[in-house]
Parts: structure tokens; C-alpha cells; sequence
């Protein structure tokens, strides 16, 4: 059968979908694209959410700015022609640059060289021990410097950096971690079920933060991945709390018995019945998971406990400011970005299990009547 | 077709039998996590289905019937007895034993809302027995296969894409019934298929069903409690209290033939139409037993008019032939006769 060529029988088939793509899915054994699925329904309404969208667009922002930190604030160029030679984003690596500041690069220069530097020409590291505490606004430290006269907008934009690597990097681990073994425990039950239930009691006993703090600590060599592992530890037993729950309840449910009764495979059942089905908690607790080790991030820089020195850190920030009232920007700044990334991430995750929860969801969806059988 | 193995239960006619089948659920367990205690859902129940026959199952909630229907498809392991299928004893078959057999037993479903995968569009919730049992060779054949399916239930294939939270309650049924046709099954159990319809849907339904025993040739166990549809749907009848099947009859004129009090409580409550015949129905008194405590003698003997003292309490009645296609576990059977003629 060929694309242009479907046959009779099929011509019902097309009313929804172009004719061409039923029978290219055929063809290729691709499930032909569903125009609403449970997916879809869970965005369109998290669409209608309007606070909740102000929030993901904020937090994708902040995520942007620390991904792409180097293009907004150093010293080396972003592009630059240097003896001859053009250089494409040196601001990404030291080796391959030609010259490593600013001052540097005037003092260097030829007058056929020229180059494009990024928004703020200093690093979050860049001292200037004589340019201590300057205000915003004032001089081309435009969020103003710190007590080593660092530019407070260059560390800005690499704690965003610090802060989102950890949340995201230890969401996706403790989400994976909190899915696979709740669902093991809902799915098996017994002996399995009875050491997973016992591992997340024990662990919920523990504080996140004391535990956090404590790893830290004793650790020789503690870094930002090192926190994100300690904070994966405790983190996950809340999805794997949740995730067994929805397991336990999906699998009371008779698709699940018909499922067995067609002669499906454990694994097969699990993995096209069961999770689908049961992971919207997880997403959910997800989104707060972020939320939750950004925060536990900027605790420990502000205590100045676990981090390494050099780490640039929201927290590490707000401590300095602690030190010095005087100069409001060290906390107004760095408060502010930790406020707007709790608050839009919590506002997406309250959003997300709106959109999630099957009563608020059945709500939305209409049933129409029974449709005339055969006619 | 006969070896040793095989008791007088298992003819040539018979699809799928059950011979002494029983399962215990466990009830409360002591905290160290020994059963203390079991809920006797099913308790040795002897019964067979023809070819191409409806065997109603027939009795309160909680008595088993479901139970039992799940026993038939080895969806929960009996705690005792054996099951036949085809002259075949499945009872300790493993799952890959059985994957061939599932194919030819299915189950649909009480609850329409449950019984589908939301996350799967009605195309996908067909397709997979097709391809889990290899029934198509392709897609081509199998889109072909889904669209031949979904008419035979009397949906348009057109609604292939959606999925099943667009759908009334009859037509998620339906989707369920095409599921289970899927795989060419000879035997379905129909766990009360018709109990969360409306009435005008509960007809079509049961119109479906019958269209398709008579064109496929299926055979069912029809378990419901409203006995008036299965006196007009099933060509015998099983009645089941606490467990145990009390009576088993065929359904024509069941209403002149029972004899079991059970069963002529359950026919008295019938509600009748005409007004001119109107009866009293026979009211039983208390509650039906728990499971988890079931009397000694006759399960049913607590809430029997007709209970012997000293017999019906102590005695467990033998579930014997009183008439031809007539079984009847009851040590005073009320006599054959119409029952709405009560004072």
C-alpha cells in the first residue's frame, strides 16, 4: 500500500488525521499522534494557570542565565581578532585565549585588533581588593562590588549557575532514585516492599539539612556534588513515599488484572501500565525538589559551612551582606534572585499538581452521551 | 479426552470446568505476621461451562462471584481444587504455560472507568494483545484488525486516536469488549458487565454480547447480581452464597423449577411488572455471615425458614443432581412451584 493510495476501508480513519500521515504511521508502526492526550490536557491547564506561567518563564530565565554565565559575565571576549588570528568564544576557555583580561588586552593590543567582551567585563572571581563595596550604578559595576570587590553581578549570574546545577542535578537523581525503587516496592509488595517502606521511614527520620551539614563537614574534600549526593539521600524517599502510594493504587485497578489476563509480561505491565500511570506525584515533588535544594544551597553558602572557598554562591553572598548593613546590594540582589527561584518554582509545582490531580482534571474533562451504536 | 486424572465433571461439551475450587484470603494476621485468621471466599465450588453456552453466577456482594471468576482465569491462585480448560488441567501451569491459554480466555469488567488505561489511546488498548500474541504481521494489518474490532463492538474506527476519558460509560464497555475479542478468546467471564450502566445501555450491551456468542460462538460465565437479567440472558444459572454455589439450574422457567430457599428468596425478590400479580416477597432475616467466620452445616442455614435443627447447623449438604441439569445443595428443599403465589 502506498502513501498516495490508502484503501477504502481506511477512508474513516482519515477524518481526523490527513491522509497521509495514517498511512505513513502505519507504515513505519509509529502510533499515529494523538490530537489530546492526558500529557496535553496536564499543559493545557497548566497553561490557563497564569501566575504559574509568569513562573516557569521566570525560572527558565534564571536557568538560561546561569547556563549560559560565561557570555554575560568575564574578562575574556566573547569574539575577538588578535595578531591576525580570529578567536571564537574564548570567554569558554582559558587555554585557548589569547590574553586573559581586559587590562590585558589594552595593554597588548595592536590597533588592527578588536574584540567583543561580554555584558560585564569581570568574572565572579575578579578582586580588586581597592574597589571594595562600591554602590550600583556608579561605576561599570553595575550591581555594585563586594568586601574583595567582586562584581556583585558576575557572582549573581554564577550562583545561578551553582544554585540550578545542584537543583536540577539532584532533582533528575533523586526523582530517578525515588521512582525505581517506589515503584519496586508497590509493584513486588513483600519482602521488597517491607525494606523500601523501612529505608524511607529511617531516612525521613533524618533532617535534610542537619544530615546535609553534617556530610559536609566531615567530608575532606566537600563540593557543590557532594552536597547535591548528600541532599539526593534524603530527598528521594519522599517521591519513593508517593510514587509506591499511586503504585499501590493503580494497581487495584482492572486494566491492570485485564493487562494480566491478555498475558503481558510483568516488566511489560509495569512499564507501559503501571508507571504512567503513577508518576505524576514524582513530577510534582520534582518541581519542589528544586526548589527545596536551591534553598538548602544558599543556607550553606550563608552559613559559610560545606562549601569550598571559591564556590559562587547566592548564600555566600547574603552572608557578606550580613556583614556590612551599610551595603544593601550585597543582600538585596542575591535575596531577591534565591526569593524569585523559590517562589516561581514553588508556584509551578502548586500548578503542576492542579493540572495532575485526576479529581481537578475529571472536573475539566467533559463526557459526552453515549453515542448512537450501530447504525 | 478422558484420562484417570480427570473427575466425571470434565465431558466432551465442557470448555472450562472447576472441580472442588476454593481460595482463602488472608484476614487479620497477628503482628509478628502469622495469619490468624482466613476470609473463605470461595469454598470448593464444582462447576462447568459449555461450548457456546451462558452460565449465569448469581449472588450478593461479597459472596465470591468475582472470586471465582478470577479462579477460572488463574488471575488469583486457588487455595485448593483444580481448574480444566479444554480437558486440560491449568491449576499449576506457570505463566508461560498459560500465555497460549490466555489468549483464549478473557475478562471484562464491572467498572468501565477503570478498566482502561487512560494513558493510552483506544488504538494502542487493542493493538497490544494483537501484538503481545502476535496476531498481525504488521502495522498495516494491524490497524486493519483494530478498525474490523472497534466495528464489531459498534464504534466508528474513527475514534482509534482517542482516548478512553472522551468516552461514555457504554462505549468505554465496548472499548473493554473489543479488547477482550482481540486475542479470539472461546470463554469469557463477564464480571457484572452491565452493573454501572445505565438501563438503556445495560440492553445494548447485553444485545452486544449476545450477537457475539451466537456469531463467534463465545461462551460465558455472566456474573451478576440482578437476577432477572441473568434469567433472561444465561441458559443456566449458578446461585452462590458465602461461597458456596447453593443451586444450579437451567434458566428457562427457573422461576417454577428452583427449590433452594436461598434461591426462591432471591426469585421472590424479583420486583414484577405486573401489578395484578403482585406477591410478598420472602423476606430473609439478619445479615449474610462474614467470610471471615462462616457458620458451621449450611452456610446458609442462619437465615433458612426451612432449617432442621440438629442438621442444617451441624452438616455440610452434598451438592447432588435432583433432576436432570438440576444440582441442588439442600437437605429440605422447598417443592418445585411458583413461588409469586404467596398469600
Amino acid at each position: 500500500m502506498s502513501d498516495s493510495n490508502p484503501s477504502p476501508d481506511r477512508q474513516s480513519v482519515v477524518l481526523l488525521l490527513s491522509r497521509k500521515t495514517v498511512a505513513r504511521a502505519a507504515q513505519l508502526a509509529v502510533p499515529v499522534m494523538p490530537y489530546a492526550t492526558a500529557l496535553g490536557v496536564t499543559f493545557a491547564q497548566l497553561r490557563r494557570h497564569k501566575l504559574a506561567r509568569v513562573g516557569a518563564m521566570v525560572v527558565a530565565w534564571i536557568a538560561m542565565i546561569g547556563l549560559f554565565a560565561e557570555l554575560l559575565a568575564g574578562e575574556r571576549p566573547l569574539i575577538c581578532k588578535y595578531d591576525s588570528h580570529i578567536y571564537i568564544l574564548p570567554a569558554l576557555s582559558p587555554k585557548s585565549a589569547p590574553f586573559q583580561s581586559v587590562a590585558e588586552y589594552e595593554a597588548k593590543r595592536s590597533p588592527s585588533d578588536w574584540a567583543v567582551f561580554p555584558l560585564v567585563v569581570y568574572g565572579p572571581d575578579t578582586e580588586d581588593r581597592e574597589r571594595a563595596f562600591l554602590p550600583p550604578m556608579r561605576t561599570d559595576h553595575v550591581l555594585g562590588t563586594d568586601a574583595q570587590g567582586r562584581d556583585v553581578f558576575a557572582r549573581l549570574v554564577f550562583g545561578a549557575r551553582t544554585a540550578f546545577t545542584a537543583g536540577f542535578a539532584g532533582m533528575i537523581a533523586f526523582a530517578l532514585i525515588g521512582v525505581a525503587l517506589g515503584a519496586c516496592a508497590g509493584f513486588f509488595g513483600g519482602l521488597v516492599d517491607a525494606f523500601v517502606t523501612r529505608l524511607i521511614e529511617v531516612l525521613s527520620a533524618v533532617p535534610s539539612l542537619v544530615l546535609v551539614l553534617v556530610v559536609q563537614a566531615l567530608l575532606p574534600k566537600a563540593s557543590t556534588y557532594t552536597l547535591v549526593v548528600a541532599i539526593v539521600l534524603t530527598r528521594w524517599t519522599e517521591v519513593a513515599r508517593l510514587v509506591r502510594v499511586e503504585v499501590f493504587r493503580v494497581m487495584s485497578q482492572d486494566y491492570i488484572l485485564a493487562a494480566r489476563a491478555l498475558g503481558l509480561s510483568e516488566w511489560r505491565i509495569l512499564r507501559r501500565h503501571v508507571l504512567p500511570n503513577a508518576i505524576a506525584p514524582a513530577i510534582v515533588a520534582g518541581t519542589f525538589g528544586v526548589a527545596t535544594i536551591v534553598l538548602i544551597e544558599s543556607s550553606l553558602g550563608f552559613l559559610r559551612v560545606g562549601l569550598p572557598k571559591d564556590t559562587t554562591s547566592w548564600g555566600e553572598m547574603l552572608s557578606q551582606g550580613r556583614l556590612s548593613f551599610d551595603a544593601w546590594w550585597l543582600m538585596v540582589f542575591p535575596g531577591g534572585c534565591v526569593f524569585l527561584t523559590v517562589a516561581s518554582l514553588n508556584l509551578v509545582g502548586e500548578a503542576l499538581r492542579d493540572a495532575l490531580d485526576p479529581r481537578l482534571r475529571d472536573a475539566a474533562v467533559t463526557h459526552d452521551h453515549e453515542a448512537p451504536a450501530k447504525s | 479426552m478422558s484420562t484417570a486424572s480427570e473427575p466425571s465433571i470434565v465431558k466432551p461439551q465442557t470448555l472450562i470446568a472447576a472441580d472442588g475450587l476454593g481460595k482463602l484470603f488472608p484476614g487479620r494476621s497477628s503482628w509478628w505476621g502469622t495469619t490468624s485468621s482466613f476470609v473463605h471466599a470461595v469454598q470448593g465450588v464444582s462447576l462447568r461451562v459449555r461450548r457456546g453456552e451462558t452460565l449465569g453466577l448469581v449472588g450478593e456482594s461479597g459472596c465470591g462471584k468475582s472470586t471465582l471468576g478470577r479462579l477460572l482465569l488463574r488471575l488469583i491462585e486457588p487455595s485448593f481444587g483444580r481448574v480444566f480448560f479444554d480437558g486440560k488441567e491449568i491449576t499449576h501451569l506457570s505463566e508461560g504455560e498459560l500465555r497460549p491459554l490466555r489468549r483464549r480466555m478473557q475478562i471484562i469488567f464491572q467498572d468501565p472507568y477503570s478498566s482502561l488505561n487512560p494513558r493510552m489511546t483506544v488504538r494502542e488498548i487493542i493493538a497490544e494483545p494483537l501484538r503481545i500474541h502476535k496476531l498481525v504481521k504488521n502495522a498495516n494489518e494491524e490497524l486493519e484488525r483494530v478498525s474490523e474490532l472497534l466495528q464489531k463492538v459498534g464504534l466508528r474506527p474513527e475514534m482509534m486516536p482517542r482516548y478512553p476519558h472522551e468516552f461514555s460509560g457504554g462505549q468505554r464497555q465496548r472499548i473493554g469488549i473489543a479488547r477482550a475479542l482481540a486475542v479470539e478468546p472461546d470463554f469469557i467471564v463477564c464480571d457484572e458487565p452491565i452493573s454501572a450502566l445505565d438501563v438503556s445501555i445495560q440492553a445494548q450491551i447485553l444485545n452486544l454480547l449476545s450477537d457475539l456468542q451466537d456469531s463467534l460462538g463465545l461462551s460465558y460465565l455472566f456474573i451478576s447480581h440482578d437476577l432477572n437479567v441473568v434469567q433472561h440472558f444465561a441458559h443456566r444459572v449458578a446461585i452462590m452464597y458465602l461461597g458456596h454455589i447453593v443451586e444450579q439450574l437451567p434458566a428457562q422457567g427457573m422461576q417454577m423449577t428452583a427449590r433452594h430457599p436461598y434461591t426462591r428468596a432471591l426469585l421472590s425478590a424479583v420486583p414484577a411488572i405486573d401489578v395484578g400479580k403482585r406477591h410478598l416477597p420472602v423476606v430473609l432475616e439478619g445479615e449474610v455471615p462474614s467470610p471471615l467466620d462462616p457458620p458451621p452445616g449450611c452456610a446458609f442455614h442462619p437465615r433458612c425458614v426451612r432449617a432442621i435443627a440438629g442438621k442444617c447447623d451441624t452438616d455440610v449438604p452434598p451438592f447432588e443432581d435432583v433432576a436432570p441439569g438440576h444440582r441442588l445443595a439442600c437437605f429440605n428443599p422447598a417443592p418445585a412451584g411458583t413461588i409469586d403465589l404467596a398469600p
